[in-house]
């Protein structure tokens, strides 16, 4: 599933780590989702777009692939 | 610009450690039972895992995530999978063999295959059960 995860951090000027204590979870989970290699909880996916306060599905697409 | 090679966080150091004592719970467990010491092995075992979980307790922070516990799920399911196809391989393969008379059957045999017989009860057990729950 493709997403804009690391677009959106780094117009933050946030690090995988700094997203990650914010939100609750490993640095390694963060690169694996803008990897594309982890697709987070729908609970996760909830507290990332309320982090940067948009909606799921505008940082996730479910028709892209990593 | 923020690379995927940024350093390592503290929580990343403490399930390091977190990791490292059960590593350490188990090598001494298993050392000490092949130095024939076999309460020292399990006072190793006890304290080591004691130590870990103390460790765990006192960090008052999850030390894993929601990904880490599914990584875990997966392994447990490709865990089971080759437990439970090696032994609807190996064990009809032994029988027929032993039926045959080219094959022996040793008393560790009989224990292992009451161990997966019993392993794969508790896990349709354990199936039903969170079945009942969803």
């Amino acid at each position: 599933m493709r997403n804009d995860l690391r677009d959106r951090r780094d117009a933050d000027g946030l690090s995988q780590a700094d997203l990650a204590d914010a939100i609750g979870v490993t640095r390694q989970t963060i690169n694996s989702i803008e990897r594309g290699r982890y697709d987070p909880s729908l609970e996760l996916a909830f507290e990332l777009a309320d982090y940067f306060d948009t909606s799921i599905e505008d940082i996730f697409d479910p028709e892209g692939d990593g | 610009m923020t690379t995927t090679n940024e350093s390592a966080r503290p929580r990343t150091t403490s399930r390091t450690v977190y990791s490292l004592l059960w590593v350490l719970a188990g090598v001494a467990y298993a050392g000490l039972i092949v130095l024939e010491q076999p309460f020292a092995a399990v006072g190793a075992f006890v304290a080591f895992g004691i130590g870990a979980v103390v460790y765990r307790t006192r960090l008052g922070e999850p030390l894993f995530d929601e990904r880490d516990n599914r990584i875990r799920r997966q392994a447990a399911d490709f865990t089971l999978r080759i437990v439970g196809i090696g032994s609807a391989v190996f064990f009809p393969t032994a029988v027929v063999l032993w039926g045959l008379g080219h094959h022996s059957w040793p008393p560790w045999l009989m224990y292992l295959g009451v161990y997966v017989a019993m392993l794969t009860l508790l896990y349709g057990f354990v199936t039903v059960l969170v079945r009942r729950h969803r």
